[in-house]
């Protein structure tokens, strides 16, 4: 591959060393464009962000390079060569690996037997030589420095050493050119870190990476140069110390975004949840939350920080009562509830935005009005007494999806037919409009592109200036930050650390979500 | 307050969800007679001989109507049997022992009551129907409490019940005058009206035809509007699609279950009730042909849907009709009927891997529709 440098086209880009060219790329679905000549450029040795927002194009883009899918239009070069890449083969066989959102590994397999996959060393025999797949793994895993344990079932790795297997496996299969998925939508805010200067050292070591994302941090934090990819286009590439997270943004989203929104000062009002001691198990019958007590006012958003897997789904859980807790007690506006139904708690004001939305949220093989129905099956101006009002459930719904802005065809589509940003709008308008008087916001933006974030912060923001008391559960510390009049760290099933949403130091509270501190009194 | 106006979906759209729908099953049955024609062929019978056969003695002919009508009443009432469980997540397969028990009780006390027609009648069509749902209830309250497999609990009760009734029939109710085992005859005001009773100006002669014709095709616009307009219905679907968000929607999901088993045992319980009362006039050991397994086929092709269940009922109640034909027309032995049912039931569930295929197809079209919208919006923004 040596030749290639000097049959390179072109003599304009002659100074920088080009690893990737991508000219005027177009690809089109139907009745859809989803890339319109794209013209993209990696260097060597450079983290390259593309930044889109959600269905924006650019994960095609890069399933064209990676050979997922043909080009309808436009070429590619890689070393200033140009080549038809017609499936991950040719792609690799060509140095480019990719390492996906949703990790491609065998969770029966160990990592070691994922890694080789495929490329497997062999004995004299014919046998799969593991002893020599193991020392190979064990040598690239020391050069970029990425920790994992070959012989741990994927299935039993955590998240950050799943992604650390899928990068060593295709740096075992020799590339040169990285591109990354959306990495960090897996990863807790430490594993962010050590995924950053994972990524550093493999520039190092001669690696180039694109880096797909729709965080604007992250562009900020990592990458040389930023891609902005909007509805197919490329809006501009910049170098990423020319630019802000404002202006990023603006060209992404193609308005002026509010990238933290305004809180107005305001009193809280009367206590409406209050929980004592309360403790519950996981579903290993393992204590998941330990003993904790808190309060959260009329008009006070209380964040609920920490690292996924403190005990923030069974919180959110016994909170809306999909499970009983084992001590304590649970009180709306001082009554006990902890022993209530879901539907009891709906009646008295609860609302739940959950973490897990396609799950627990919506019936996605139900159209959107039989979903804003959800909830509100036995109320009355739903429930008439010869069966559902479905005329004024209709009206409802299209006043929902008019008032909330979700983007649909029509109202009789199904719920799997939304992108996830509407899905989410959806919840929260059918929680919303039912006028709960305690919402609890379980990972309301996750996943979510800025614009759509915008405007679920918005909403919660002037939910709690109608008094609503809401417990904002978060692993994005900085959406907490921006929304929280209360801090609550949960560490290991306890409140390790609290501060009011004024007072609060980043530093602390990340410090007390990693076990470093206990609860200040 | 003024009322936003509120579009409806078109009468085209809804033709074409329509349309959508039935052509899988439609395919089915076309399919299945298609590899039937190739088997009669291969074994050297003539098909067009067969199936000409089979619909000469299924349709033509008063009295050969009215065998394929009466077959396909009580798989109307067993095909909604299973159909309703189903659109709650559960498999009830012991629509057959329910039926039976059902029928047992309302024909044993069909022999006792001495109350007028218009009384008699609807106590035992609701003996019936609370007797089948009761032999659905503990594996509704199994399922809902230890989570015991309905599959199981249900077949394990249809047989209990079918030697109960078996029993009941040959040493309690037995009549002594008859020879084969079964009970006394129900009395006059409990025997369902004949269509010349009520219609006597369209039919001159007698007929076997009875109300429960009716009675099926009423029950089946019932329970579609119990699934699809009522928050009991809705409730129990949202169950069967997605128990997670049901829950977090306030549905009571073990009450549900025990709700839709309750249902599906009595519309069995129906089944057996309405062939006694209308039909037989007395139990006969072991009277019912299967209905409550074919039932299973008939909710299969009606893909759930309770309208969808009266036609499906029909098919094969024409089948099992119009196989006798088959046989004396064109020497096809009976069989074939079974070959064309088993066809068909595969195909139709063989749909899964069609749907998953056409589901990749649709996500990547939903991926593709949401782009073109948020390429709608850059114009409005520019």
């Amino acid at each position: 591959m040596q030749a290639i440098s000097e049959s390179r086209p072109g003599a304009e880009g002659a100074s920088e060393d080009i690893v990737v060219r991508l000219r005027e790329i177009s690809k089109f679905f139907p009745g859809v464009v989803a890339n319109d000549r794209v013209n993209l450029d990696l260097r060597r040795g450079e983290i390259h962000a593309l930044l889109g927002e959600n269905g924006a194009g650019k994960t095609t883009v890069m399933n064209v390079l990676y050979g997922l899918y043909g080009p309808d239009g436009g070429s590619i070069e890689v070393e200033g060569r140009h080549v038809r890449i017609n499936s991950p083969n040719t792609a690799l066989s060509l140095g480019i690996g990719m390492v996906h959102q949703h990790f491609m590994l065998i969770p029966r397999f160990t990592i070691v037997e994922n890694v080789v996959l495929g490329h497997e060393p062999r004995t004299g025999f014919g046998a799969l030589d593991l002893v020599e797949a193991r020392r190979r793994l064990t040598e690239l895993s020391r050069e970029f420095g990425l920790a994992v344990e070959p012989d741990r079932l994927v299935e039993d790795a955590s998240v950050g050493m799943q992604q650390r297997a899928e990068i060593l496996k295709a740096l075992y299969l020799g590339a040169k050119v990285l591109i990354l998925d959306e990495p960090t939508a897996v990863l807790a805010p430490q594993e962010v870190d050590d995924l950053f200067a994972t990524i550093r050292s493999l520039t190092e070591g001669g690696l180039s990476i694109f880096f797909i994302t729709h965080k604007l941090e992250e562009v900020i934090e990592i990458s040389d140069r930023v891609t902005v990819i909007r509805a197919g286009r490329v809006i501009e590439t910049v170098d990423t110390g020319q630019t802000t997270k404002e202006e990023l943004a603006r060209r992404m989203v193609g308005r002026e975004v509010v990238l933290r929104v305004e809180k107005k000062e305001h009193a809280v009002g009367e206590p409406i949840l209050a929980v004592e001691e309360l403790t519950a198990t996981d579903h290993r019958g393992l204590t998941a939350i330990d003993g904790i007590s808190f309060v959260v006012g009329a008009g006070e958003i209380v964040g609920i920080a920490g690292v996924d897997g403190n005990g923030q789904r069974e919180l959110e859980e016994v909170l809306i009562g999909f499970q009983k807790p084992t001590g304590g007690r649970i009180l709306l506006s001082g009554e006990d509830v902890s022993r209530l139904d879901v539907r009891n708690r709906i009646d008295r004001g609860v609302g739940l935005i959950p973490q897990d939305r396609q799950r627990r949220g919506l019936v996605l093989d139900f159209d959107l009005v039989e979903n804003v129905l959800l909830g509100n099956q036995w109320r009355a101006p739903y429930s008439r007494p010869l069966g559902i009002d479905y005329s004024y459930l209709r009206e409802q719904t299209e006043e929902t999806v008019r008032e909330f802005d979700v983007k649909t065809p029509s109202v009789d589509v199904d719920a799997s037919t939304l992108s996830g940003g509407n899905q989410q709008k959806l919840i929260l308008a059918r929680e919303i409009r039912r006028g709960p008087k305690l919402l609890v916001a379980a990972q309301p933006t996750r996943g979510l592109d800025v614009g759509a974030i915008e405007f679920v912060h918005r909403q919660l923001l002037e939910l709690r200036e109608c008094g609503v008391a809401i417990l904002l559960i978060s692993y994005e510390l900085e959406e907490i930050l921006s929304l929280a009049d209360r801090i609550l760290v949960l560490y290991e099933g306890g409140i390790a650390h609290e501060v009011s949403g004024d007072d609060a130091v980043r530093e602390e509270i990340g410090l007390a979500m990693t076990g470093g501190s206990r609860r200040s009194e | 307050m003024s009322r936003a106006p509120v579009t409806r979906p078109s009468i085209g759209a809804r033709a074409r969800r329509l349309g959508f729908a039935i052509t899988q099953p439609v395919g089915s049955v076309v399919i299945a007679l298609v590899i039937g024609a190739i088997i009669m062929i291969a074994f050297g019978f003539d098909p067009i001989k067969g199936y000409g056969g089979l619909f000469r003695y299924a349709f033509l002919s008063e009295f050969n109507l009215t065998v394929t009508i009466l077959n396909s009443v009580p798989l109307v009432f067993t095909g909604l049997a299973v159909a309703f469980a189903f659109r709650c997540g559960l498999f009830n397969i012991g629509a057959e022992g329910q039926l039976l028990v059902g029928s047992l009780f309302a024909g044993w006390l069909g022999t006792l009551i001495h109350l007028p027609m218009i009384l008699t009648v609807p106590i035992l069509l609701i003996t019936g129907s609370v007797m089948g749902a009761l032999w659905a209830l503990l594996p509704g309250v199994l399922k809902a409490t230890t989570g015991a497999h309905e599959v199981i609990t249900t077949m394990m009760m249809s047989w209990i019940g079918l030697y109960l009734t078996s029993y009941l029939v040959k040493n309690v109710l037995m009549d002594p005058r008859s020879t084969i085992p079964a009970s006394n005859k129900i009395t006059e005001q409990a025997q369902l009206l004949t269509f010349d009773e009520i219609l006597p100006f369209l039919f001159g002669r007698p007929t076997r035809l009875h109300i429960g014709v009716f009675l099926a095709v009423l029950v089946a616009v019932f329970i579609w509007y119990l699934l699809t307009r009522t928050s009991l219905g809705f409730s129990v679907r949202a169950v069967g699609s997605n128990p997670f968000a049901a829950e977090a929607g306030g549905v009571r999901i073990r009450s549900s279950i025990v709700v839709s088993l309750l249902i599906s045992g009595a519309l069995a319980g129906l089944a057996g009730t309405v062939e006694i009362l209308g039909l037989h006039h007395r139990v006969f050991d072991r009277f019912s042909a299967g209905y409550g397994f074919t039932g299973i086929t008939v909710a299969l092709l009606a893909k759930n849907h309770p309208l969808g269940v009266i036609p499906a009922a029909l098919l094969f109640g024409a089948l099992t009709n119009g196989g006798a034909g088959m046989q004396l027309a064109a020497d096809i032995p009976i069989d074939i009927v079974d070959v064309l049912s088993g066809v068909i039931i595969f195909l139709v569930a063989a749909e899964e891997i069609v749907k998953g295929l056409g589901r990749r197809q649709a996500k990547r079209q939903a991926a593709a529709r949401s782009l073109a919208l948020s390429s709608g919006d850059e114009g409005t923004v520019a």
